[in-house]
């Protein structure tokens, strides 16, 4: 029950004054010392109780310690009391949100001082163990004056916004991007120009410089020669987030997770991972999500920014969109990288779309092995494998396109189809030439 | 939130302190009959009815209803007011009133820190104190065998009602502010 911000009597006050008081005054009325000495105790504290009557009313502000952390992460829910002189012991509760989890699991703490300051400040360690926008640190707090005797509160502190970035999974691919289109990277390009990767052995040319003449091959020919390098440049990569569709159940980053769990932080972790080899990076979510595009850039505050919309991400499908108007601003020669787990028609249709524009769209199937969406029921796990046979035929399908497919495995996930990719891009340049 | 959940929501010392308040008052009873006084089931059956309440709900005044009947019981049932089983007594009652307080300062899995306890060792000290000195004067007045005085009756009611009435105010007076 609430008793407002105003400080009041406890029970503790009113047993201790009124228990005494009654035994006393029957004590001696009926002549009984024993009952004088049953009532001592309660009436010292009545009279300690009264004596720290309080007077000034405290009031209660909450912040987070951090605005952002990761899932899995901890930040500080902090309540700060001021006029608290007389508050001796303050308590606070938490309401529990799904996926929050505190410290102490109950999000209920308490203390206590010995001295009368005039501010006084509850920290509560709270973390999140799934991405996404939370409103947490919203509850109760109450304080306590000397000797228990009048209670504060308990009043309500407000949630704040918390923004819980997705823990990117663990990602690395060795195998370069098969179409770079940029200026600077990391990526061999096809044209030739002054990179690392050796490319080969040529007659020397005006322009070239000297520290590339290749000595033992211009001593053994007569004539100068160079080594030549391919140039390297940077890729640019648009992941498509599907989050039209999420099928499992989310328990948070330590337990199972549900098909947009694993496309959310497979998304976040290719983007990190590209982005900190200095890549270009866009993002598309296809869903009902408000903020639901990242234009291509690169840098670490592009990395922030990614994985900020990612943490906004809600499921459920758009109904609003259109297909055929749907643009993607996708640069020719970029990797096209969809997450999702092929349930929805929106995702199919923005696969096939964009690959019919002859950009490299990889599909990484983010349907987790461990799923399970029937339970015991017998009818829902017949309906669920009848939908799994007709997302088998689709998947076929789009390999029959020429459409690559991968399940979500971690490092290395991506390596084999880029490098098929590559192969298949020199081939066509080569028929080009 | 109900009763049960209460209880199943508690820290290991919450439960241990409403173990404390089950416990002290048949300890209490059982004092009775060990001091030389009267068993009475029937009235000691109320109690233990009363103590199982008040460990559900410690922190509302159903604490106050056990502890006045259990020195009426007291008064009722024991022979000797001034032995050494009335001090006991007098612990063990105060345990009770101190679990109840202490259960009081927070919700359900509230645990209570170390300075709370350590408040509270230094305030249990100065009040059981108090009530060994009342005990020792009492001891010493019956001692003497003095013969009873109007006066002094009169004069220890005075000051009783005049802290009756002080306390009334005050609690009612918080109660109205706190209705505003």
């Amino acid at each position: 029950m609430l008793r407002g911000a105003t400080w009041h009597a406890t029970p503790v006050l009113v047993r201790a004054g009124l228990g005494s008081a009654t035994l006393s005054v029957i004590a001696v009325v009926l002549a009984r010392p024993d009952l004088l000495v049953l009532a001592t105790p309660l009436l010292v504290h009545a009279v300690g109780a009264v004596v720290r009557r309080p007077g000034r009313t405290p009031s209660a502000t909450v912040r987070l310690g951090h605005p952002y952390v990761r899932e899995g992460d901890g930040t500080l829910v902090r309540v700060t009391v001021d006029g608290a002189e007389d508050i001796e012991h303050a308590a606070l509760a938490l309401v529990p949100h799904r996926h929050v989890v505190a410290r102490p699991a109950s999000g209920v703490i308490g203390a206590s001082w010995w001295d009368r300051a005039p501010r006084r400040v509850l920290e509560l360690p709270v973390a999140s163990l799934r991405w996404g926008r939370r409103r947490i640190g919203d509850g109760l707090v109450a304080g306590t004056s000397g000797w228990g005797g009048y209670a504060w509160g308990p009043v309500p502190v407000f949630p704040q916004d918390l923004t819980v970035l997705p823990q990117p999974g663990v990602f690395d691919s060795r195998t370069a991007s098969p179409h770079p289109i940029g200026l600077v990277g990391q990526h061999p390009a096809r044209r030739r120009g002054d990179g690392s990767e050796f490319e080969s052995i040529r007659p020397f040319q005006p322009g070239d410089r000297l520290r590339r003449v290749q000595w033992r091959v211009s001593l053994r020919t007569g004539n100068l020669h160079v080594t030549s390098t391919v140039a390297e440049e940077d890729a640019s990569v648009l992941l498509l987030v599907d989050s039209g569709v999420e099928v499992g159940r989310s328990e948070g980053v330590r337990g199972r997770a549900s098909t947009l769990d694993v496309a959310v932080r497979a998304s976040a972790a290719v983007a990190e991972h590209y982005l900190i080899r200095g890549d270009r990076v866009g993002l598309r979510v296809l869903g009902s999500t408000h903020h639901n595009a990242v234009h291509t850039a690169a840098g670490r505050r592009h990395l922030r920014r990614v994985l900020d919309t990612l943490a906004r991400v809600v499921p459920g499908e758009n109904r609003d969109l259109d297909l055929d108007r749907m643009r993607f601003q996708v640069s020719a020669g970029s990797i096209v990288l969809v997450f999702s787990p092929m349930l929805s028609q929106v995702s199919v249709v923005a696969t096939t779309t964009l690959a019919a524009r002859g950009l490299d769209v990889v599909v990484v199937d983010c349907l987790p092995d461990d799923i399970d969406v029937a339970g015991d029921d017998e009818r829902a796990a017949l309906a669920w494998r009848m939908r799994l046979l007709e997302r088998e035929v689709l998947l076929t399908r789009l390999r029959r396109t020429g459409i690559p497919v991968v399940a979500w495995r971690g490092p290395g996930t991506l390596d084999e189809v880029l490098r098929r990719l590559g192969r298949r891009g020199a081939r066509t340049t080569a028929g080009h030439r | 939130m109900n009763v049960l959940d209460r209880v199943a929501l508690s820290t290991p010392e919450e439960r241990a302190l409403r173990a404390v308040v089950l416990v002290t008052p048949l300890v209490f009873l059982a004092l009775i009959p060990v001091g030389g006084g009267v068993f009475h089931p029937v009235f000691s059956a109320v109690a233990v009815g009363l103590a199982v309440f008040v460990a559900l709900l410690p922190e509302g005044n159903a604490a106050l209803g056990l502890v006045l009947y259990l020195g009426v019981l007291w008064m009722l049932s024991a022979p000797e007011p001034l032995g050494g089983w009335t001090l006991v007594a007098t612990v063990d009652v105060y345990l009770l009133h101190l679990a109840c307080t202490l259960l009081s300062y927070g919700p359900p899995g509230h645990r209570p820190d170390a300075t709370l306890l350590a408040l509270w060792s230094r305030r249990s000290v100065l009040c059981l104190g108090a009530a060994v000195l009342v005990w020792l004067v009492a001891r010493t007045v019956d001692f003497l065998d003095l013969p009873p005085s109007g006066t002094v009756v009169g004069l220890a009611l005075v000051v009783l009602l005049g802290w009756v009435a002080v306390l009334t105010v005050r609690l009612a007076r918080d109660g109205a502010g706190d209705a505003d």
